[in-house]
């Protein structure tokens, strides 16, 4: 008697549990702060770039060109106001476009696309779509719209470049053409520690820079004065640093050459703050470098535009699945009568715990994440049609065989859910995500409240039916 | 039943043959702001995880139910995959749908469900 009870009482508290997880999920839970306001305890989901705004960042190719005129002997003449510059003058005009017309192929046009691919990649940015026009160039670049669309814009948008260039003529000595590879280097001061970009260059550049730095060095001459004294004088030739478009300094090459290579200094520093800045912008610049330069010039513009799905979409989506669903339940309640309804009642139970712990682990929803929650809705399913197909069966073990006969049909879906978790981009990796805590959550679901309810209406109806 | 399943089975092979010939003459109807490249990039992201946790499938069934013959087990295996695919690709260049990024999720549920049939039938066998 005392044992009917005990488990009457179990039965109850387990039904009520349910019920309180199903609340907490669907409707939200919160407490009052010490000032009264409501705040809520079950975090937000973390929902997929189609469900909010998105800013669409399009790359066009540069269509500009400018007008060089040389005179009868081919040099270049400087434009004056007034001044016609004709043919019959000797003047002969040219107008030179900023991307001419043997850069603009479909290799090239790849390769932009797969620079900024790389650009993203190497930034960890795993949330973004990317469309080439192949017939005009055109790359359209859809990211996020949240706090970090600014920085990924411009990590996007930045021309990679690096140029040696003479003092005085301004004469290219040696740009990225012949860069190997760009790296972030640390040296640890008594005091202060050091954070460097580190240039290294092929055989070609090695050499290149070898002779270089021979030759832009700071240098003693004797000179003699106005008083026919003969002095030492001080003289340097030094070279402009280009990095990424923007003036690094003016210095001799021995500053920044060690080992054949080129150290540039971002940042010196003994406060964290500062060095972690410093090594942010050296990786940012070593990214750029490293994704390579486009032969192409790209203009870009970026415009925010709302959700690709909208809400009623969305809605009458889930509502269609939902309908299926509980076709689903239906025909379980049919074929299986009170049981069916109890179980039935559980499957929401399990979608309820399943949402709450995707929301605990920050799990990013997608479009194919949502697909992955209905497959471990069918899997849930499927798993409670076994367990009450073998309930009938008094033997020993009935739910372990049938935890069994689950795990053999169901077992290619976790080797899906574990390989597609490990997919560095957001869609692949939401899907994987949520069907392996959709398997988890079967089992310690399963186990934890419906196994004791299974077992005992099992016992119960064999009791009966004796 | 056998003449269910080969009516099913004719069916489902003419809706093949039309839809791959209306695919390879038109291509597939692309939503605005989707397209053929699009379709292919994400397709290539895909494929390399696809292709891992199919050959661990495979071998899987090769192994477990190697008392059917393990190269029975495999090639039913591949060929139900694949043709699960091509017939929703079939069906898809055929209705005309709108292709757009909600084609993979679709995709994915359709290979899933035809692996767990494949488990359900080998394990009734």
């Amino acid at each position: 008697m005392k044992l009917k009870k005990y488990k009457k009482t179990v039965t109850v508290v387990i039904i009520l549990i349910v019920a309180l997880i199903m609340f907490a999920s669907f409707f939200g839970a919160s407490i009052k702060n010490s000032q009264g306001e409501k705040i809520g305890i079950i975090p937000d989901f973390k929902l997929g770039m189609e469900f909010g705004n998105k800013r669409v960042i399009t790359a066009t190719i540069n269509n500009e060109s400018s007008t060089v005129i040389y005179d009868s002997e081919g040099n270049v003449v400087e434009q004056e106001e007034g001044v016609e510059y004709t043919e019959e003058a000797g003047y002969k005009t040219e107008e030179i476009k900023v991307n001419a017309d043997s850069v603009r192929t479909v290799e090239n046009y790849k390769k932009e696309k797969e620079i900024i691919e790389e650009r993203l990649k190497k930034n960890n940015i795993t949330e973004y779509f990317i469309n080439l026009n192949e017939s005009t160039g055109k790359i359209t670049i859809e990211i996020p719209e949240n706090n970090e669309a600014d920085s990924v814009q411009e990590t996007i948008s930045t021309i990679s470049s690096f140029m040696l260039l003479d003092g005085e003529t301004f004469e290219t000595l040696l740009d990225e053409s012949k860069l190997k590879e760009a790296n972030v280097m640390y040296s640890q001061g008594n005091l202060e520690m050091a954070v460097f970009l580190q240039l290294e260059f092929n055989e070609e550049g090695t050499k290149k820079l070898q002779e270089l730095n021979e030759i832009y060095v700071e240098s003693e001459t004797e000179q003699t004065n106005e008083n026919g004294e003969v002095e030492t004088v001080q003289t340097s030739k030094t070279a402009w640093v280009i990095l990424n478009n923007q003036i690094i300094g003016q210095t001799v090459l021995p500053n920044i050459v060690y080992n054949d290579k080129i150290m540039l200094t971002f940042g010196v520093s003994s406060d964290n703050t500062e060095l972690q800045e410093a090594t942010k912008q050296a990786n940012s610049s070593a990214i750029l470098l490293n994704a390579g330069t486009s032969p192409i010039v790209y203009d870009f513009t970026n415009e925010t535009q709302g959700s690709t799905i909208s809400m009623e979409a969305m809605f009458t989506f889930l509502v269609c699945v939902g309908i299926v669903f509980i076709a689903a339940y239906v025909f379980m309640i049919i074929d299986f009568k009170a049981i069916g309804f109890i179980a039935s009642y559980f499957q929401i139970g399990f979608l309820a715990t399943l949402l709450l712990i995707l929301r605990f682990t920050n799990v990013s929803i997608t479009i194919e994440g949502i697909a992955g929650i209905i497959i471990a809705m069918l899997l849930q399913y499927l798993y409670t049609y076994i367990v009450l197909n073998s309930m009938n069966k008094e033997k020993e073990g009935m739910y372990k065989k049938s935890n069994l006969e689950f795990f053999l049909n169901s077992f290619p879906i976790y080797v899906i859910a574990v390989v597609f978790t490990f997919a560095k981009r957001v869609y692949i990796s939401s899907f994987g995500m949520t069907i392996f805590w959709g398997i988890i959550t079967i089992y310690v679901y399963n186990f934890v409240f419906t196994k004791f309810i299974y077992e005992n209406l099992s016992r119960r109806s064999s009791n009966g039916n004796s | 039943m056998e003449t269910v399943k080969k009516v099913l089975l004719i069916l489902a092979s003419l809706i093949v043959i039309a839809g791959l010939i209306m695919l390879v003459k038109s291509g597939l109807n692309y939503e605005d702001g989707y397209s053929k490249s699009m379709l292919l990039d994400t397709a290539k992201q895909y494929a390399l995880y696809i292709g891992i946790a199919t050959v661990i499938i495979l071998v899987y069934f090769g192994v477990k139910y190697a008392k059917n013959g393990v190269g029975k087990v495999i090639a039913t295996s591949a060929l139900v995959i694949i043709g699960t695919q091509i017939v929703i690709l079939s069906i898809t260049a055929l209705s005309k749908i709108k292709v757009n990024r909600m084609f993979f999720p679709i995709a994915l549920v359709a290979y899933i469900t035809s692996l767990i049939a494949l488990c359900a039938k080998f394990e009734k066998n």
